[in-house]
């Protein structure tokens, strides 16, 4: 029968045998896709779970370690260990989060922070930091006691040499809870003890003594906040204590300057605000805010020695500053176009320090000068007033522009000590800025702007001081008359999704003017430029260049011809630093288990200080011009490569070369009285080699 | 040798027959496979548009899933799931709408190219930063933020998205390894600053800029955390906070009228080398205004050369933050005890 059978084409039997094989098909296809859907949906879940990690490695690091080790805890050329943990769950029921950070836990910068918080109801945190800073300086001294506030100076004693290193340990805790409707209160404690020695020095003409400052000490700051928000109404307010322990307030020295002994060391003291602070929403655009405090510092701690004037009987300062902020805010946008922002800010340092006569010198009268050393043996309560205000307004222009004008004034107002000053001093500064600055977006890839910014700083006359006539002749830098202008202009350009690059301009010039002493004039110049590049999915570059120059130009007087008002030798220092830095970096991925990166930076810095008489008729002995150029350069290349085993760990393998140069000359042929040396290694070599091992899971 | 036929017995006829129904069979299997893989990408598309997240993300993770297209690779979503935002327990975070809106035309394409969701962030964001702003605004203003309308960076326009990466698992900004990196991408001149020899913590992470720097605005000057720059510089350095018997204005006023806190060349992070700093203010009577050289003399008469060695200034002066030594008026309230 089969051979009666008509024959069937091919196609025909195809066609018959298609849903059977469509239901096969189908079926396979199902089963892959829900496999591939069952994957899918677990890289989902993956993706949206926190995860914990650790990595664990060690590496090896050589050469010159002084500067480069100075706050990484690396300061020698050993082997050093590596232990990073990041442990991170969640309930997902009840949003309570656990949460473990290590950072550097086998090294001398470790921080451990554990919090434990249910979000939007409850949390605490407890956590630890070591932080140890290792002087790069290389020290050569016969100074005995080091480590304790008794030193002895002695240029006998064998000398040897020393690193001085500070030890910081904090220990951080808080907790905060929600509370319904909007509340929440929080607590917070922070302490930091600071033990080790730095540099320290004890001098008088003619004999120059080097000494370690030892530090036993102890921070702490507490805080209870209370806050409250809704959508138009947000505070939140409470009380900030603080205090200062100082377990070595003074630091005796035998061997040397008997008169400079013992030496006060900072005293212990403490600071207590209330403060409280607010937002309003108003309108659909509009906002205001403030903050209000007062804050309490004392300072009681006992003299180290009594007081010099026969008579006083004081035992302690009695210091209290009392200060008291205003700050309020009001943003607006009264149409769609125009943006305006003022701000007021109003804060009152006032010192209501007991004062005293602590040490024999004549008081002088509403009639006379000051005493012949210029000395009253009164302490001077240094009081502080500043008042600042500014209106800013923005407006959108046509064609993409937007106008930005900004007016500032600022009042700066002191007590004014009739008893000792060291200093041209006034009473009062003003200080008014105005700002205008046009931004345009200047095509959906290109953002520039061009801001001018001038500012005038006047004040008060100076007072007068008749006892050193030198002092009416200085500008200080810090109240002198000012006119500043400043330019700056910057640009955001975004060719493509790959690219993008920022550059910014700032260019400006502070002229002072008045008197003919102290500073003339600076300059500040900044270029910088960003640019990064996505070469493809896999490879991302980038580079920076910055230039940064200042100009310091001022002049003073050598008192060649001792207290007398001649011209003397007038000499002017035109201070000039120049920073040159500029980096570049790879990163990508060649391989889907490979990543790779490379950074190479490089920065110098230089400091010429342009010293030159320019006036008078004394005689100077010495060249004035003989200062040498500072320069300090640094490069650093870093190299690594990661490479994953599996979803869930992975090597890691890190190349770090680091040079250093410098040529500072700040202890170059300097020897203490004593017979110490102190020196910095002119060039710093470092390689570092490290590999380490990582482990995710969720 | 019965390997070289597979069906030993069977006439050429059948094995014909038999070849055939194979091929049928296999040109059939060929053309159900894009078929049924058709239909069962149907029961997928389907499947994706499960909620992930939360209860009606699937109207957006529908596409951004993170893992069905290559494209969206680059901008994942799904790590939100893994902060904050994405707790789905706590009631107050929000939707994908909530941030970006009902987006109904980038939802329904029409034409080749996909409309933008209502409210874009990054590069694709509106012209007006203070726009988008408004979306986080929502939930976070007050606390650390209360200051933000009138602070310098909402002033200049800064988006919060231009620091925020709200859906990386690792938020820049608040992730104290890499927040320093990304605020030197705009204050570039801080990069080179932050490396110089002397130095805060700061290229180590123990200290970041956020802990100076409340870059959400603050009623102190700078965006400082405190409410001035000494009350700032006191949070660790309480030591110089006094009030000290013996006061120096310049220290009272402002730490940063000396110090460059970002990094210097000199010691102590003075913004100059003494005495030129110290020549800034104080009168040129009797050795203050001596030419500064390199001179071991340490004599410090009028008219000599001197004074830039060591500690300069600080030789002698030592408390130059301030004393509290009652002691004889020459040596204490010059700062020198």
């Amino acid at each position: 029968m089969l051979m009666m059978t008509k024959p069937r084409s091919s196609a025909h039997r195809s066609f018959r045998m298609l849903p059977v094989a469509l239901a096969v098909g189908l079926a396979c296809n199902y089963a892959i896709a829900q496999d591939a859907e069952q994957r899918a949906d677990a890289l989902r879940k993956d993706l949206a779970t926190p995860e914990s990690r650790i990595d664990v490695g060690a590496g090896v690091l050589s050469g010159g370690t002084r500067s480069f080790g100075l706050y990484n805890g690396m300061n020698q050329s050993i082997g050093y260990g590596s232990l990073d943990i990041s442990l991170i769950k969640r309930e997902e029921e009840t949003g309570t989060w656990f949460r473990l950070n290590g950072r550097n836990l086998a090294r001398d910068n470790r921080e451990l922070r554990l919090e434990h918080e249910r979000q939007g109801d409850w949390a605490y945190y407890v956590g630890s930091r070591h932080l140890t800073r290792n002087d790069p300086l290389q020290i050569n001294t016969g100074l005995k006691g080091i480590g304790t506030d008794s030193l002895t100076v002695s240029a006998a004693a064998p000398r040897r040499n020393i690193q001085l290193a500070v030890e910081h340990d904090s220990f951080t805790a808080g907790l905060k809870k929600f509370i319904v409707g909007g509340f929440e209160v929080r607590l917070s404690f922070k302490q930091d003890e600071k033990s080790g020695d730095r540099l320290y020095g004890q001098g008088t003409p003619g004999t120059m003594n080097f000494l370690t400052e030892p530090l036993d000490r102890v921070t702490r700051q507490w805080e209870l906040i209370a806050a409250y928000a809704d959508p138009k109404l947000q505070l939140i307010g409470g009380y900030s204590g603080s205090s200062f322990e100082n377990k070595l307030p003074s630091i005796n020295v035998a061997g040397s300057i008997a008169t400079l002994s013992p030496i006060a060391a900072p005293p212990s003291n403490q600071a207590h605000q209330f403060h409280l602070a607010g937002g309003y929403n108003f309108g659909d655009s509009g906002r205001s805010s403030f903050k209000l405090s007062r804050s309490v510092a004392t300072q009681n701690s006992v003299f180290v020695v009594p007081p010099a004037l026969p008579g006083n009987r004081e035992t302690s300062p009695g210091g209290r500053v009392v200060t008291t902020l205003a700050y309020g805010d009001l943003s607006l946008r009264p149409t769609a176009r125009l943006d305006l922002n003022a701000h007021l800010r109003f804060e009152d340092r006032d010192d209501q320090s007991k004062t005293a006569q602590y040490t024999a010198a004549a008081i002088p009268t509403a009639t006379t000068a000051l005493t012949t050393a210029g000395l009253t043996g009164i302490n001077v309560p240094r009081s502080l007033k500043q008042l600042k205000g500014q209106l800013e307004a923005g407006y959108q222009l046509e064609d993409g522009y937007r106008l930005i004008g900004s007016l500032e004034q600022e009042q700066v107002q002191r007590n004014i000590p009739v008893q000792y000053r060291r200093v041209a001093y006034r009473e009062r500064t003003d200080e008014t800025q105005a700002r205008v600055e046009i931004k345009r977006m200047l095509s959906e890839t290109l953002n520039g702007g061009l801001a001018y910014i001038h500012s005038w700083r006047g004040g008060s006359d100076y007072v007068n001081d008749t006892y050193n006539q030198q002092t009416n002749q200085v500008n200080p830098l810090i109240w002198a008359n000012r006119r500043r202008e400043k330019l700056r202009l910057s640009a955001d350009w975004i060719p493509e999704e790959s690219w993008s690059v920022q550059f910014r301009g700032d260019a400006s010039v502070d002229s002072y003017l008045g008197r003919n002493l102290g500073p003339r004039r600076g300059e500040g110049l900044l270029l910088s430029t960003d640019v990064a590049y996505q070469y493809s999915e896999k490879w991302k570059l980038s580079a920076w260049l910055v230039q940064e120059r200042n100009l310091a130009d001022q002049t003073t007087r050598s008192d060649v011809l001792a207290g007398t008002l001649g011209d003397n030798v007038i000499w002017r220092a035109r201070l000039r630093n120049t920073t040159s830095a500029w980096g570049f970096g790879i990163k990508g991925r060649p391989t889907g288990a490979l990543e790779v990166g490379a950074e190479l930076g490089a920065s110098a810095d230089t400091a010429e200080h342009g010293i030159q008489r320019i006036g008078g008729t004394g005689t100077d002995p010495l060249n004035p011009s003989s200062l040498p150029t500072y320069a300090y350069h640094q490069v650093t290349f870093k190299l690594f490569a990661d490479y994953a085993l599996d979803r869930s760990s992975g090597l890691r393998a890190d190349l770090m070369l680091d040079r250093r140069r410098n040529n500072d000359w700040t202890w170059q042929n300097f020897t203490y009285s004593d017979g110490t040396t102190v020196t910095i290694p002119e060039r710093q070599n470092v390689v570092f080699i490290g590999a380490s091992y990582h482990y995710r899971w969720r | 040798m019965s390997y070289l036929n597979p069906l030993p017995g069977a006439s050429a006829l059948q094995r014909t027959r038999l070849a055939q129904l194979f091929c049928h069979w296999f040109l059939a299997l060929l053309l159900a496979f894009p078929l049924a893989g058709t239909v069962a990408a149907g029961e997928n598309k389907k499947s994706v548009a499960k909620d992930i997240l939360r209860v009606g993300d699937a109207r957006c993770t529908r596409c951004h899933n993170d893992v069905s297209d290559d494209e969206i690779e680059n901008y994942p979503v799904l790590p939100i799931g893994r902060t904050k935002h994405g707790t789905v327990a706590d009631s107050r975070t929000p939707t994908c709408v909530a941030c970006h809106g009902e987006s109904e035309s980038h939802l329904k394409q029409i034409g080749t190219e996909r409309p933008l969701p209502e409210r874009p962030f990054g590069k694709k964001a509106a012209s007006d930063p203070k726009v988008n702003n408004k979306a986080c605004m929502a939930c976070h203003e007050g606390d650390k933020l209360m200051h933000w309308a009138g602070s310098l960076h909402s002033r200049r326009d800064v988006p919060c998205s231009g620091c925020h990466q709200i859906h990386a698992a690792q938020d820049k900004a608040t992730t104290r390894t890499l927040v320093v990196a990304m605020c030197i991408s705009c204050h570039t001149e801080k990069r080179a600053q932050i490396s110089r020899p002397y130095r805060h913590p700061v290229v180590e992470g123990s200290m970041v800029c956020i802990d100076c720097h409340n870059p959400h605005g603050s009623a102190g000057p700078k965006m400082m955390v405190k409410d001035s720059v000494n009350e700032t510089c006191y949070t660790c350095h309480m030591d110089y906070r006094g009030p000290f018997l013996w006061s120096h204005p310049a220290v009272r006023q402002d730490c940063s009228l000396c110090h460059n806190p970002h990094g210097s060349t000199v010691s102590g992070l003075l913004k100059m080398r003494a005495p030129f700093l110290c020549q800034q203010c104080h009168e040129p009577a009797n050795h203050r205004g001596n030419f500064p050289g390199l001179d071991n003399t340490k004599s410090y008469t009028p008219g000599a050369s001197g004074l830039t060695q060591a500690r300069a200034c600080m030789n002698c002066h030592t408390n130059l933050h301030g004393g509290s030594n009652p002691g004889p008026a020459n040596s204490s309230t010059r700062f020198r005890r």
